[in-house]
């Protein structure tokens, strides 16, 4: 079950990858000021190097049963201090699991970074706005990234006397929703997609949706996975969540 | 006794092998053939790479004697019974050579399902030989032994695995709960073929780890014996091939 839960880590992971800025726009004090300084800001952006090590931090526990939907309980995987584990969601008496992940910068360089997306005024900075654009671009390359690495990783493991075939894992990725605000006030942004691991012959249809939120003044990263069969519900429970976490 | 069911079990999913099956027909072991509609294709195991070298595992002339060998260690008969273990382990080889596995898939919707099916068929010869081994296996603890059972239960087949799923289903229920479930329901299809069909949504929770199953069975009645069939999938897509496969039963030919 844990490896399954590394499944979706590693699929944002190949799509973030990395994107582009440099320096760390400060947070200006208004909305008029913040769009004075973020075109100043935007002159010196540079290549930014985000990924998944800048969100290697568990957040707290998130979770808790007032911020969870009715029909949902969280289920902690790291005890009381981290929200990564599964929600169990209860419908038509239908039992749905979906592993759940809030992470929260790393750094303070990312830390930083991130107040760009939640902006006074709730607008966005120059600098995120590249930012979501490199990821998008890396989240509609993750599926010829992620084939690529499967077949290197086989060829290193492949011998005449185990002919493994070349083709033993790869990944499709289709039903890209790229990363955009779903929500303007609070600011949220969202993104998913529905990818489908072939382990040797086998299928195994997979379900991805990430929501980057301000919640107690710092940007947050919820990444939930779960069977692609049950991609409306985790996605309608997810909303539901993180509309409460949102501020 | 767990061991063996679990040896059994770890067997019977990782077996593969050649099977005819056409893009919407589920075509089992024995030849019947469930048509499961136009939105449903089956993919046999036999197409995978391990498929194969479980193929030709199952094909090697001494699987007997390494099954008889683990029977033997996992002492589910007495000490003293040397043919048992044997006459098992030969019968196990048997069923595990005919049995199948098939992953059924459906793109409808915009959604994507997935479900595994793993088909045994058994012989009449083979269930009688398996009542009787199963008369002669160790009863679990706190049971009456298997040479007390009445003329009548042995009869009736279901004395040792009924004993033991019950002392199964008390151990489990500490990390399994069932829920919406049906009981055996009896038919015959369109052209006369005998079946049984049940099902349950079950969630195994492990240490925090909840794992939401659908488990369906539907057993083919033949002249010579039957087919045991079990349909394993996440509940949302259980509940998707469930409905198809109680149509196409129906209509099995």
């Amino acid at each position: 079950m844990k490896k399954w839960i590394a499944v979706p880590c590693l699929i944002w992971a190949l799509g973030a990858g990395t994107a582009m800025a440099a320096d760390v726009p400060a947070v200006p004090p208004s909305a008029a000021e913040a769009v004075e300084q973020d075109k100043e800001d935007a002159r010196a952006i540079g290549p930014l190097d985000l990924n998944m090590a800048d969100w290697y931090e568990q957040a707290g526990y998130l979770l808790t049963e007032d911020r969870l939907p009715d029909n949902t309980t969280f289920h902690s995987l790291m005890g009381t201090k981290s929200s990564g584990g599964l929600l169990a969601i209860n419908k038509d008496g239908k039992t749905v699991t979906a592993c759940v992940s809030i992470l929260s910068p790393a750094s303070d360089r990312t830390r930083m970074f991130m107040q760009g997306f939640f902006m006074p005024g709730d607008q966005m900075s120059i600098a995120s706005s590249l930012e979501v654009m490199a990821f998008n671009r890396r989240l509609y390359r993750m599926e010829a990234d992620a084939n690529m690495m499967f077949l290197n990783t086989i060829k290193k493991f492949r011998t005449p006397e185990t002919p493994i075939p070349y083709d033993l894992v790869t990944l499709s990725v289709n039903r890209i929703h790229p990363a955009a605000a779903m929500s303007l006030s609070p600011r949220i942004y969202d993104s998913d997609f529905r990818s489908i691991f072939v382990v040797d012959g086998f299928m195994i249809p997979v379900y991805s949706r990430l929501y980057l939120f301000k919640q107690g003044g710092e940007a947050r990263l919820m990444i939930l996975g779960s069977w692609d069969s049950d991609h409306e519900l985790v996605k309608d429970t997810g909303d539901k969540i993180v509309k409460k976490l949102a501020q | 006794m767990k061991k063996w069911v679990a040896a059994a079990a770890a067997a019977v999913m990782m077996t593969t092998g050649v099977l005819s099956a056409n893009a919407d027909n589920l075509v089992l072991p024995e030849g019947q053939t469930l048509p499961l509609g136009s939105e449903v294709n089956v993919w046999k195991g036999s197409q995978s790479f391990v498929g194969g070298v479980v193929e030709d595992f199952l094909g090697k002339e001494d699987l007997p004697n390494v099954l008889e060998k683990n029977i033997r260690e996992t002492g589910v008969f007495p000490e003293s019974d040397e043919t048992s273990p044997h006459e098992l382990a030969q019968l196990t080889a048997r069923v595990l050579k005919n049995s199948r596995l098939y992953q059924l898939r459906s793109d409808v919707n915009d959604t994507f399902y997935t479900g595994l099916v793993i088909s045994l068929p058994v012989s009449g010869n083979d269930m009688a030989q398996m009542l009787k081994l199963a008369s002669a296996a160790r009863m679990p603890e706190g049971h009456t032994s298997s040479g007390s059972l009445t003329e009548e239960e042995r009869e009736a087949g279901s004395d040792v695995a009924g004993v033991v799923f019950d002392k199964a289903m008390t151990e489990w229920s500490q990390f399994l709960t069932v829920g919406e479930h049906s009981s055996w329901e009896d038919g015959v299809s369109s052209s006369g073929v005998p079946y049984s069909k049940a099902h349950a949504n079950l969630v195994i929770n492990q240490s925090g780890l909840l794992l939401p199953v659908y488990v369906g069975g539907f057993i083919l009645k033949g002249d010579n014996g039957a087919t045991y069939n079990i349909l394993i999938a996440d509940q949302t897509s259980g509940d998707y091939f469930g409905e198809i496969v109680d149509n196409a039963l129906q209509e099995i030919k």
